[in-house]
């Protein structure tokens, strides 16, 4: 459990010198706030609450952002690892492959919870 | 001195290609093999066959009591491990790299902290690995390779892109650990540096191994003859010394130097008639075959007999 918590660790301290936590906060940031004021903009004629537009259009993005962003992100973390060489010097330690899963999803998750 | 290394007829097949082929050999403890080869001559494929990463085909590996193929990861603590290009994630400086293999191990990470004083990299260890030199990014790798104390330590062509006197210091590094009983087996191109460190030398050839011992028993194996150069006053361009006796092949040199092939066994009479002649011999030179010079010889016996 050691190995995964280490890798977790590793992932995330990696991800924020990388600007992934920032960048993918700052965006969903964005489209989040400019949602809240469009939002409101149709509320006046069909007579749906503000709060209600706000939050289904807020997770319908989610929904589709969020997938987005983790395979960009894990794909990275595994595929980029394994060109870049890295996975090799890795698995040569004393940790199993599936630790080694385990921790950078552990990881990346810990990322996006906190981007969104 | 028990094995630490044990490679019992193993063979390894990437679908029709063959890369190694039926291989055997024991590494013992204290001892610091060379492994030597062509590229693509199966010297990185054995090295994963012994971390585990790859199967073999056929064959029996034991690395330190344990079978790596089985996954059993225990006796990897234990190990140390230098890819052929190592290459690190360069958001992380060369400290927190450390720490975090240091933690994999399970290693105190002071102490891993402390290598990267010992490979000369103290000063940058707060950079980013992505702004390193090759150099340096191969010092990182000798420091985490280091961790904890290996028993056994596989490096992979560890000396290329290093400067002359991390060299040194590399060397040392690895005679100490040796002393202490770990088995280091590198592989490397630059055979005259090995020439003088390594105990024995494996060299290997398309996936077989060719030849097996330390140097001495290869230049006996061999019969390369060894080289005596004499430099001889007054002797006409072309002349060959009378004293000299006609079945020992010699040639000329530039100007006055007079180079004889010596049959190992022939070595000594030779020099004794070139001394005994009373000629006005002015130098004297032998040279032992190199490892070089023996790498090519069982490299081109190899290729002869197929």
């Amino acid at each position: 459990m050691n190995g995964v918590l280490t890798v977790a660790r590793k992932e995330i301290r990696q991800a924020v010198r990388n600007r992934w936590v920032l960048a993918s906060t700052l965006l969903l940031a964005a489209l989040a706030l400019s949602l809240t004021f469009l939002g409101s903009a149709p509320t006046g004629t069909v007579g749906v609450r503000a709060l209600d537009v706000v939050i289904v259009s807020l997770s319908s993005l989610t929904i589709f952002l969020i997938p987005l962003i983790a395979l960009l992100i894990s794909h990275d973390a595994i595929v980029g690892d394994m060109e870049r060489g890295t996975m090799l010097l890795l698995l040569s330690y004393p940790v199993a492959r599936w630790q080694v899963l385990l921790g950078k999803f552990l990881g990346h998750l810990a990322v996006l919870a906190f981007a969104t | 001195m028990s094995a630490t290394v044990r490679i019992g007829n193993v063979t390894k097949r990437y679908g029709r290609i063959e890369a190694v082929t039926d291989v055997s050999f024991d590494l013992s403890e204290g001892e610091t093999v060379a492994l030597i080869g062509h590229n693509g001559a199966g010297k990185t494929t054995l090295m994963k066959l012994m971390l585990g990463l790859i199967r073999p085909t056929g064959g029996s590996i034991e690395v330190l009591g344990d079978n790596p193929a089985a996954g059993e990861f225990a006796g990897r603590r234990q190990l140390g491990y230098l890819p052929e290009n190592v290459s690190f994630d360069a958001a992380l400086t060369g400290r927190e790299t450390q720490t975090f293999y240091a933690r994999l191990k399970r290693e105190p990470v002071a102490k891993a902290r402390e290598l990267l004083d010992v490979v000369g990299l103290g000063a940058a260890a707060g950079r980013r690995v992505g702004t390193y030199s090759k150099g340096m990014r191969q010092r990182l790798g000798l420091a985490q390779a280091l961790i904890g104390r290996p028993r056994v330590l596989l490096l992979d062509e560890p000396t290329t892109g290093l400067d002359p006197e991390l060299r040194q210091t590399f060397y040392e590094v690895i005679q100490r650990l040796a002393a202490g009983g770990t088995t280091v087996l590198l592989s490397s191109h630059a055979l005259t540096e090995l020439e003088e460190r390594a105990g024995r030398v494996i060299i290997m050839n398309r996936g077989i191994k060719v030849a097996d011992g330390s140097i001495e028993r290869l230049r006996n194996i061999a019969r390369l003859p060894t080289k005596i150069r004499l430099k001889v006053a007054g002797l006409a361009p072309g002349e060959v010394p009378s004293w000299l006796p006609a079945s020992a092949p010699c040639r000329r040199l530039n100007g006055h130097i007079v180079e004889i092939d010596a049959a190992p066994e022939r070595k000594i009479e030779l020099l004794r008639c070139a001394t005994a002649a009373g000629t006005a011999l002015e130098d004297l030179d032998v040279v032992a075959p190199n490892l070089d010079e023996l790498y090519a010889h069982f490299l081109r016996q190899a290729e002869g007999t197929p």
